[in-house]
Parts: C-alpha cells; structure tokens; sequence
C-alpha cells in the first residue's frame, strides 16, 4: 500500500529540503463560491484526494496546476503545489468538496 | 570561454485552459543555464499583441531549483518577430537531472486555436560565471557628487546645485546621475 508521508519523505530528502512542519490542511468549500485561493510560499500543499473532486476542478499554482478529469480516479499520486494556489470548481455542482492537503513547511 | 547550446522544449496546446506537463533532461555536458525565452511559435493569428497566451513554470535539477516562472505572449500577425531578450538565469545543473514543469493556457476563448509554444533554455559547459566588479575604482569627478558619508543617510541623490558660483560643479561631468536640480 502506498504510504503518503513515506513518500513525502523520501521525495524532499531526495531534493534536498528538510522538513519544518508537516499536517493537514483542509479547505471547505460552499455554495456560491466558487474560487478560492491559499497562500501557501515557502511552503508545499500535496493534494491527498483528488480523486474525491468535481470532474472539471481546477488547481493552478506557481509550481503546478492540475485539472481534475475523470482519469484521475484510482490514482494514488500526490500533487504538490506551492506559492499562490487558486481553487476553481466548475458550476453546477451538487456537493461542494472539502478539499485537503497535506501542508509542507520548509527549513 | 565554453559552448552555449540551446535546448528547444515545444509542447501543443489543443484546447483552451489546457495544462500540459512536461520534463526534459538537459545534456549531461552542459554545466549552467544562463537564460530562457518563451516563445508563441506559431498557431494564434491575431491583429494585436496579446500579452499572455499561457503561463510556464519549471524546475531544475529534479525539483531541487524553482527557477521558472513566466508569462507567453503572442505577436501580432503583421509583426511576426519576437523581440525579447532572453530572461537571466543562474543554474547549476546537477548531471543527468530533469527540468519540470507545467504549461498552462490562458488564452481568451474567443481567440483560441491551436498553438504551439516553446521554452528555450540557454545553457553552457563552462561552469564560470560572469565577474562582477565589486570594488570598481572611483573616479574623481564621481567623488565631487557623491553625498558626505556624514549626512542623512536616507538620502539617496545629492547634487550640488550648478548655479552656486562656490562649487565647482561641471555639469557634464555625470551623465549616468539620476536626479535633477529643480
């Protein structure tokens, strides 16, 4: 089974980067909203469950961006994203997702 | 001197808002990266300049290096040649190690047809950088403008007035000076 925080590990001692801080971060989404934005400089957000998003979400940040399509489903990779990161939801959604990170603060 | 190479990495956007990514592995001869260059290469036709068709990002040395983050523009049709510059750049590259990153479009819906853009990196084998003369002697007339290092230290310009008979102030003599005298 594919372990996110082995893996988060490795990858940043791999890079070089040592880790400050590591949690969770969620993201609550309501209706008639439908972008948001999280600052997240200095620091890394990997995405945990894309797999639960609308189809046609939309993550763009300075670092990476990432549409949710429905290919997405079964897979366990994390996307990392970091500087400004823009949530945008597609319209006509019934249920507005929780979205959550796992927040990566840096030396 | 070393070589400097040119490393052409050209993705095609099929659709508005599309996010393409990608990683390309920079020949293991080639030490550092000194610049780059966006480039809308050909696809959109528009009478006037558009500033931003998408955005690149990019990172060196397998994540290591977020060096990269810049806007593509696309020229009118009747003005095809690009005209900026390579953008600066300082990267060591680490042998066999990948460049990546993310293109993103943002092109106006109503403008949008299929494109093709490239990112251009230039990149050397020579792993010296270019020398900066930090201690760069001061001429003489340089040292009449120059403000007393016992004044106010906020004050960033300082020049003596050209119509005081008392200074012996040559108004050529600093072309480069920045402030003027009101």
């Amino acid at each position: 089974m594919f372990d996110h925080l082995v893996h988060i590990h490795q990858q940043f001692k791999q890079r070089e980067l040592s880790i400050q801080l590591q949690r969770f971060k969620t993201l609550v989404t309501k209706s008639a909203t439908l972008r948001y934005e999280i600052e997240a400089y200095n620091e890394y957000l990997l995405l945990t469950n894309a797999a639960l998003l609308p189809i046609g979400t939309r993550i763009i940040s300075d670092t990476n961006s990432l549409e949710v399509t429905t290919t997405l489903n079964g897979l366990e990779g994390l996307e990392e994203f970091s500087g400004l990161v823009a949530i945008e939801l597609p319209t006509g959604i019934d249920n507005y997702p929780i979205i959550e990170f796992i927040q990566i603060v840096k030396e | 001197m070393g070589v400097t190479r040119y490393n052409i990495i050209q993705l095609k956007v099929d659709r508005p808002g599309q996010i393409i990514k990608f990683q390309h592995k920079v020949p293991t001869y080639l030490k550092r990266c000194t610049g780059f260059k966006t480039v809308h290469v050909r696809g959109i036709g528009t009478d006037l300049y558009i500033p931003e068709i998408g955005w690149f990002t990019a990172s060196f040395n397998s994540l290591k290096e977020e060096a990269i983050v810049a806007p593509v523009s696309a020229q009118a049709f009747f003005q095809p040649e690009e005209t900026h510059e390579f953008q600066t750049l300082d990267v060591h590259l680490l042998q066999g190690q990948l460049v990546v990153g993310v293109y993103l479009d943002t092109c106006p819906s109503n403008l949008f047809t299929p494109y093709f853009v490239n990112l251009y990196l230039r990149c050397t084998d020579s792993n010296e950088t270019k020398q900066v003369k930090s201690n760069n002697p001061v001429t003489p007339i340089e040292q009449k403008v120059q403000p007393d290092a016992n004044e106010d230290e906020t004050e960033d310009c300082s020049c003596p007035n050209p119509m005081d008979a008392d200074d012996e102030y040559e108004e050529e003599s600093n072309p480069d000076q920045l402030c003027s005298i009101i």
